[in-house]
């Protein structure tokens, strides 16, 4: 018998001659099996008419679509084990684990015979792999129900035939097929080589929700818990190969440098050291290729870490050599004083100014971030006989693939990406300069292995770093307090100039997130977009343009509150306003995350159940100890609704301490409750961070901090001790689903701030807080 | 009771009256309908995940397609800077088309039709 992850890797080697391979060569070579492999699927866009290609959302418009071909995802062994292949990237959301239960599920398998395989980047065969913009479960649910359940119809289609009896009075349940009037059964693993010789049906019958096993039940842990927590699990930087090298490179210390020259004389004499040479590189815009640099190949990292200290690099840092993060600020803040492209409009903001009651108006500011997963970019790569393998830890693996071929000049076919865990990704694995590094060494010594490792310093000095902005806001209110006129100018840099040459602007799809779709209910607003150049790498980080937004918008609601002497939660749902739905078209809003427009609309009766429930939650209006408070923010974005009541202490010395975080979250149909829960309890984490002490600065053009003592992530001392998550339950299974990896970042930070304005009367209008409130 | 020339004198006024108030009213109906078509054209043409949009967006509003047009091959052929310089004139059209709304509403015809006419130029740019 042959093992099915073996066959899984067997069928992994064929890429790329896929196509040339035998299938009955490899069933005949099992001797049983297999729904495992099957010809290339055409390309969804090959088979559809011009009218269906006009208008796609959602997965139908993603590079490569989406596949749902049992005969691609789901492999049965003669022993009934069913290996699920799991082509989105896991990096601790557990999306393994939820692609595999909603297969299992539609399969009706027993859970405790299924296992998870990891695709290798290849989008024509698996449908679209970039694991970025919460999307995983948002694109592909039902795409995986439905491969589920088809193989549970070539399976009964099977058993039916072996007992020459109608596929209708044979049941799948729990592993187990049934011939309903005979009594006799048969395990799946008996019928599973027929069944792959079966035609994938196309009328498939999904199950009925009530009657799902796994799904929604929040019961099932996560698949690779045992392989993590014993340390078997295969990340980036595990990943070991005969003969490897290892690798680290000297990189520009200002994006945009070159090297002039290098002398390498001493760093040659580190014994273990194979090869030392240039990279080239320092082009702006960079895309997601190296920034070039001396990169060193040694028998072990120490040696090659020791001999890139010995490098003497003489440097060209080119034209962001002056970039001060305390001067751009001050020319960011200047752009924000002045008007900006308008990019969303209604009513007359002059005229309602001019004629308000009273006028506020405040300034708020988000500096660069650095995403700093756990796990540094690394990667394996082995360039031989005009082919490239790598394995990384990455979120896009057909970009790394991309990028691969386009840095050796080699074509798709002989180009193969394999897909490791990732410890953590947070955006800076959807960027594959490190694999494209990792096969330049691995060229340079003539097709050895090389493992190319980012130090902790590495990632927070050549990262793509989260944008810096600036946030001006003015409101006019009326008599009752209320506004009546909202101008807001966001200023940032744009992610778009890693792209193109001085964008100037930032692009559709970061005003998107949260400030063309903001949807207060004001009868008179511009919404402006000064200009702001890039000096850095701008880069995704977990929840991107919705962070200055959310944190300048639900810290200014707080503030108009206070300045209308309303209680501020009941202010902030008047401000929403009655349940409506408002669509993007009828705002501007040109992104809505890649979705329909009228199946997303967006849900204000959502946003203030978020709001409510965390409101509830924290026990909102209870008398409140001195120096305590509470703060509340409620925020929109990746189609999904998310709300932060948040709790703090601040001590006669201005510490803060937050000591509860209530976080409610509407994502629509909740397909893995349990994961749901703990991307909200990392995401409050990671938005306490960037609220409390995270934060990059760049001197001469050089990122300042240099490891986790410099750049603060939150510390476990730091944690609230209470971090309650309420899942919001909404409608029907087939109604819209919500991104969940990135919605729960946005509000954290200005419920915290909001809520130390409650506790002091002072408050924060910039990030991070630190020792703000000490002065 | 009401004499008939009276009559038809009020009829004529009262019918005349929407098109009297708002000539460019008219014309706001049309452009908004093309407006929010374009604006769910932009969504389904940026509908290809963050980085791409961010390709074709940069590339988009700076003029430089194709300059790099080999380093991202995964995105759609359909799927272009073009679709960035779409998404941005289908919003700069759907900000012309509030101004002129606002405008409208405020009797300033003039200012009505020249930022109706700025929509239209707009729309024009998307591909």
């Amino acid at each position: 018998m042959i093992h099915d992850a073996k066959m899984m890797a067997d069928i992994a080697k064929a890429k790329p001659a896929l196509d040339n391979v035998s299938r009955r060569g490899i069933l005949g070579g099992a001797g049983a099996l297999v729904l495992a492999l099957s010809l290339r699927p055409a390309r969804a866009d090959e088979t559809q008419t011009k009218e269906q290609k006009e208008q796609k959302f959602g997965a139908d418009g993603m590079p490569h679509g989406w596949r749902d071909d049992p005969k691609v995802f789901v492999a049965i062994a003669p022993d009934g084990t069913v290996t699920v292949t799991n082509h989105r990237s896991d990096m601790g959301q557990g999306i393994r684990t939820s692609v595999a239960f909603t297969v299992a599920d539609e399969l009706e398998a027993d859970w405790s015979k299924v296992k998870v395989v990891q695709a290798w980047g290849d989008e024509i065969r698996f449908g679209n792999q970039d694991t970025d913009g919460s999307r995983s479960t948002r694109h592909f649910f039902q795409h995986f129900r439905h491969a589920g359940a088809a193989a549970r119809l070539m399976l009964i289609q099977a058993a039916a035939k072996q007992w020459g009896v109608p596929a209708s009075e044979v049941t799948a349940v729990n592993h187990t097929l049934t011939h309903t009037k005979s009594g006799r059964t048969l395990g799946y693993g008996a019928v599973a080589k027929a069944a792959a010789e079966l035609p994938v049906p196309t009328d498939v019958k999904l199950k009925d929700p009530k009657d799902f096993r796994y799904i929604g039940t929040g019961k099932i842990g996560l698949i690779d818990n045992f392989d993590i927590t014993t340390g078997k699990a295969v990340y980036g930087l595990d990943t070991k190969l005969d003969g490897m090298l290892y690798a680290v490179v000297a990189r520009p210390a200002v994006y945009g440098g070159k090297v002039k020259s290098f002398d390498d004389s001493e760093a040659k004499k580190v014994p273990g050291v194979v090869k030392i040479f240039k990279i080239d590189g320092g082009e702006i815009p960079s895309e997601f290729m190296p920034l070039g640099g001396v990169a060193v190949v040694a028998k072990n990292t120490w040696s090659a870490m020791k001999a890139r200290d010995a490098l003497k690099i003489t440097w060209d840092d080119g034209p962001n050599a002056g970039y001060d993060t305390d001067a751009f600020r001050k020319e960011l803040e200047a752009a924000a004083r002045k008007p900006g492209k308008v990019v969303r409009t209604q009513g007359d903001i002059d005229g309602a100014l001019a004629k308000a009651k009273t006028k506020v108006q405040a300034e708020y500011f988000v500096p660069h971030l650095a995403q700093a997963p756990m796990e540094p970019p690394a990667a394996v790569a082995r360039v031989k006989d005009g082919f490239c393998e790598a394995w990384a830890c990455v979120q896009g693996p057909q970009a790394a693939n991309d990028r691969l071929m386009k840095a050796l000049k080699l074509p798709d076919d002989k180009v193969k990406v394999n897909v490791t865990l990732l410890g953590g990704g947070f955006g800076r694995k959807s960027k594959p300069d490190y694999v494209v590094e990792a096969a330049l060494c691995s060229q340079a010594v003539g097709g050895a292995p090389v493992k190319l490792a980012w130090t902790r310093e590495d990632d927070l000095h050549h990262g793509f770093y989260h944008t810096i902005s600036v946030e001006h806001l003015e409101a006019g209110l009326d008599e009752k307090g209320m506004p009546v006129a909202w101008l807001h100018r966001s200023v940032a840099p744009t992610i778009g100039s890693i792209f193109a040459p001085d964008p100037k602007h930032e692009l559709p799809f970061e005003l998107g997130m949260g400030l063309v779709n903001t949807p207060l209910n004001i009868p008179n607003m511009r919404l402006e977009n000064p200009e702001a150049a890039a000096h850095v790498r701008i880069g995704w980080f977990r929840s991107v343009s919705n962070i200055p937004h959310a944190f300048a918008i639900q810290s200014f609601v707080s503030e108009l509150a206070h300045a209308a002497g309303r209680e501020p939660k009941e202010y902030l749902l008047e401000l929403i306003g009655p349940d409506r739905k408002i669509s993007p078209t009828e705002i501007g809003d040109v992104w809505n995350y890649g979705e329909d427009p009228k199946r997303y609309p967006i849900e204000t009766g959502r946003l203030r159940g978020v709001i409510e429930a965390a409101a509830k939650g924290a026990g909102w209006g209870r008398q409140m100890p001195k120096g305590t408070g509470l703060g509340i923010a409620g925020h929109y974005s990746f189609v999904t609704y998310t709300a932060v009541a948040a709790e703090v202490e601040v001590d006669d010395k201005g510490q803060v301490k937050v000591k509860a975080i209530d976080i409610a979250v509407d994502c629509g149909p909740q397909v893995n409750p349990e994961r749901i829960r703990s991307q909200m309890e990392g995401a409050v984490v990671m938005g306490m961070g960037l609220a409390l002490t995270s934060e990059i600065t760049f001197k001469q053009g050089r990122a300042v901090q240099n490891n986790f003592d410099g750049y603060e992530v939150l510390r476990i001392d730091a944690a609230p001790k209470a971090v309650r998550v309420h899942l919001v339950p909404t409608g029907a299974w087939d109604g819209p689903l919500g991104g969940v990896g990135e919605p729960g970042v946005p509000p954290v930070a200005p419920a915290i701030a909001n809520a130390i304005f409650a506790a002091t009367g002072r408050r924060v209008r910039q990030l991070p807080i630190r020792d703000q409130l000490s002065a | 009771m009401m004499r008939p020339a009276l009559t038809a004198c009020l009829t004529l006024i009262l019918t005349a009256a929407p098109a009297l108030a708002s000539p460019c009213g008219d014309r706001i109906d049309g452009v908004s309908k093309r407006v929010q078509s374009e604006v769910s054209q932009s969504i389904s043409a940026n509908t290809s995940g963050q980085g791409n949009a961010a390709k074709r967006g940069g590339e988009g509003v700076t003029g430089t397609e194709g300059q790099r047009a080999n380093e991202s091959p995964q995105a759609p052929p359909e799927k272009s800077a073009q679709a960035g310089q779409g998404a941005d004139a289908a919003q700069q059209a759907k900000v012309a088309l509030e101004e002129a709304r606002t405008a409208d509403q405020k009797g300033d015809a003039q200012a009505c039709e020249a930022a109706l006419t700025r929509a239209e130029q707009q729309l024009k740019k998307a591909p």
